[in-house]
């Protein structure tokens, strides 16, 4: 079995007092093991980043622990310095260049070394412009630069939470490639944290949805998906075929011109007799799993 | 730790505005200051003949600085340097990308360290300014700029402008642990500011509520607790260095106190020192970062 990067156990974070109480992470236990890309997905408020805070050791835990790589993190033991992270959004000191920025960065964490800021700023795109003031940065470039920052001390595990937001289209293609490449070519591990699903489906190995602070659903993002496949049909006439499924199976309109059975590979010739025999003719039967988004709003739906 | 130093360093300095009103000002001030009064030399007669008259003396000179660093308007500038350091992190949302790289304790302690060092820094080549550029004056003015710095005149003098500058320096940590102390609760470096001035400059009536309380109590001996505070143990270690005894407040007269040690007056400040340094670093340890 492989190392675990990060196993976050019982946490509980509780802000307020009283009436005030709010939990904003409740019982959470996350196990990421090393090698892969963890996806970790939530609704606005959901607790993502307060997780990630009590990952890096920002926010203390009311209850629970973090390891990462085996070690508590309290008090930064030391284990910290394995890892990199972008949390919330980049940020730097504004009158600062960004190559001063990572400077001054790199010196805190005791690693500085000019060839690696140089290698890295190509890495993100931003050679050209780090000489600048990062007060005049956009939101994309400020997000380079905070995963350049992130990859400074070459960490085992790399956090980010929500890189590609301001990102243009060829910068969200970049980032998407540059986080798998982490993962198979340098073997970290990264932890991410996104709203944008299609993304974190074609990137991740495995998933956490969590909904107020729990834990709804985790897996491999394979796998999670095919726990439910459906087949779409068209079949025609399509109401009378319907009405042939309609006691035996659940079925779901679809937009165009077929409609949803939900049934598996192996039903599937079951379903076509009863089609035929029924008088229907069909057109077309295809197996279909459903989206992380699909996934993502019936987890958290459920749990409200 | 060296390489924590420089970062600290780069940014402080790297913030040229504020490094110019806060940091530069001490040696910039002092050669504007000096250029100025060259000039008006150069250009006036009158001006001239009064220095060749009653020229400064370079010790004097240096000295002079001392007491402007330690007037409440110098205490001013070193809050305002303090609270821009220490909450520089708050206000920029940096801490997130700092803590991860290195404990809290590392990164608290040194902003304590890089500010004694700028403060030394600033006040030190504010004297040596002080104490040559006053010399260019007189030397302009055609006076005689002396005494002349023998072993015998070093071996006096360098005692009583090092205690200027231990109380000036302890002085400075002291407004420096203030507005520290004041950045870890508030997050705010305006807010923080005010707090530490406020503490500064009202710890002063602190002897006059003492007295009030005491004549209210009346137990005027309550006015003794003022030899347990910062302000008045610096005032004391000045006295030590300047006048060679120990000064006793005029409200303490009736009150037959003793002034206490230039040594004891030393450790009452560690002590104060140590403990604030400590509950800001301790506040600072469990605080979370949320943004």
């Amino acid at each position: 079995m492989a190392e675990l990067a990060i196993a976050v156990q019982g946490v509980h974070k509780q802000f307020g007092r009283g009436k005030r109480r709010v939990y904003a992470v409740d019982d959470l236990t996350l196990e990421v093991q090393t090698g892969q890309v963890y996806g970790f997905l939530g609704p606005n408020g959901a607790g993502k980043t307060t997780t990630i805070r009590m990952i890096l050791d920002l926010i203390n835990p009311t209850k629970g622990q973090v390891r990462l790589f085996g070690q508590p993190v309290r008090h930064h033991a030391g284990v910290l310095n394995r890892v990199g992270a972008l949390v919330e959004g980049a940020t730097f000191y504004p009158y600062l260049t960004g190559r001063k920025n990572l400077e001054v960065l790199a010196r805190t964490g005791g690693y500085f070394d000019p060839a690696r800021i140089q290698s890295l700023l190509e890495l993100v795109g931003m050679a050209d412009r780090a000489d600048r003031p990062a007060r005049g940065y956009s939101t994309g470039m400020k997000q380079r630069m905070g995963v350049a920052a992130a990859l400074l001390g070459n960490p085992d595990l790399v956090i980010l939470d929500e890189p590609t937001n301001g990102l243009d289209p060829a910068g969200i293609q970049d980032m998407r490639s540059l986080i798998r490449r982490l993962v198979d070519e340098q073997g970290k591990t990264v932890f991410l944290s996104s709203h944008m699903l299609n993304e974190v489906e074609q990137i991740c190995d495995r998933v956490a949805i969590i909904n107020r602070g729990k834990l709804v659903r985790e897996g491999a993002v394979k796998a999670l998906l095919a726990e439910k496949i459906r087949l779409r049909i068209e079949a025609s006439p399509m109401e009378k075929a319907m009405q042939t499924l309609a006691p035996q199976w659940t079925l779901s309109a679809d937009r165009d011109s077929g409609f949803y059975v939900q049934a598996g590979r192996e039903q599937t010739p079951q379903i076509v007799e009863q089609l035929v025999t029924g008088g229907s003719q069909v057109y077309q039967v295809m197996i279909q799993q459903q989206s992380l988004e699909e996934l993502f709003f019936e987890a958290t739906q459920e749990a409200n | 730790m060296v390489q924590v130093f420089r970062a600290e360093w780069e940014k402080i300095f790297g913030n040229r505005f504020m490094a110019m009103f806060l940091i530069w000002i001490y040696p910039v001030g002092t050669v504007t200051m000096l250029a100025l009064t060259a000039l008006v030399a150069v250009l006036s007669v009158e001006m001239r003949e009064s220095i060749r008259l009653a020229p400064p003396t370079w010790m004097d000179q240096a000295l002079l600085t001392w007491t402007i660093v330690n007037s409440e308007i110098g205490r001013l500038f070193v809050v305002a340097l303090a609270a821009q350091v220490f909450a520089a992190e708050y206000h920029h949302s940096m801490w997130k990308n700092l803590l991860p790289r290195r404990p809290r304790l590392h990164l608290f302690l040194n902003k304590f360290l890089t500010m004694g060092v700028i403060v030394l820094f600033a006040f030190v080549s504010m004297s040596v300014i002080a104490g040559i550029g006053s010399g260019i004056v007189v030397w302009l003015a055609g006076g005689t700029y002396g005494p002349a710095p023998t072993a015998e005149l070093l071996g006096e003098f360098l005692p009583v402008v090092g205690n200027e500058l231990l109380v000036a320096f302890l002085a400075a940590l002291f407004a420096t642990c203030y507005a520290a102390l004041a950045c870890v609760i508030t997050h705010s470096m305006v807010m923080a500011t005010l707090a530490a001035l406020l503490i500064t400059v009202g710890e002063q009536t602190i002897p006059i509520i003492l007295l009030w309380i005491g004549s209210l109590a009346n137990a005027p001996e309550l006015g003794r607790l003022w030899l347990w505070f910062p302000g008045y143990n610096l005032g004391n270690l000045a006295s030590w260095g300047r006048d060679g005894q120990g000064y006793v407040p005029l409200f303490l007269q009736s009150v037959n106190v003793e002034a206490p040690s230039a040594l004891t007056s030393l450790l009452v400040i560690i002590v104060w020192l140590a403990f604030l340094i400590g509950v800001s670093t301790w506040y600072f340890r469990r605080q979370d970062i949320m943004n």
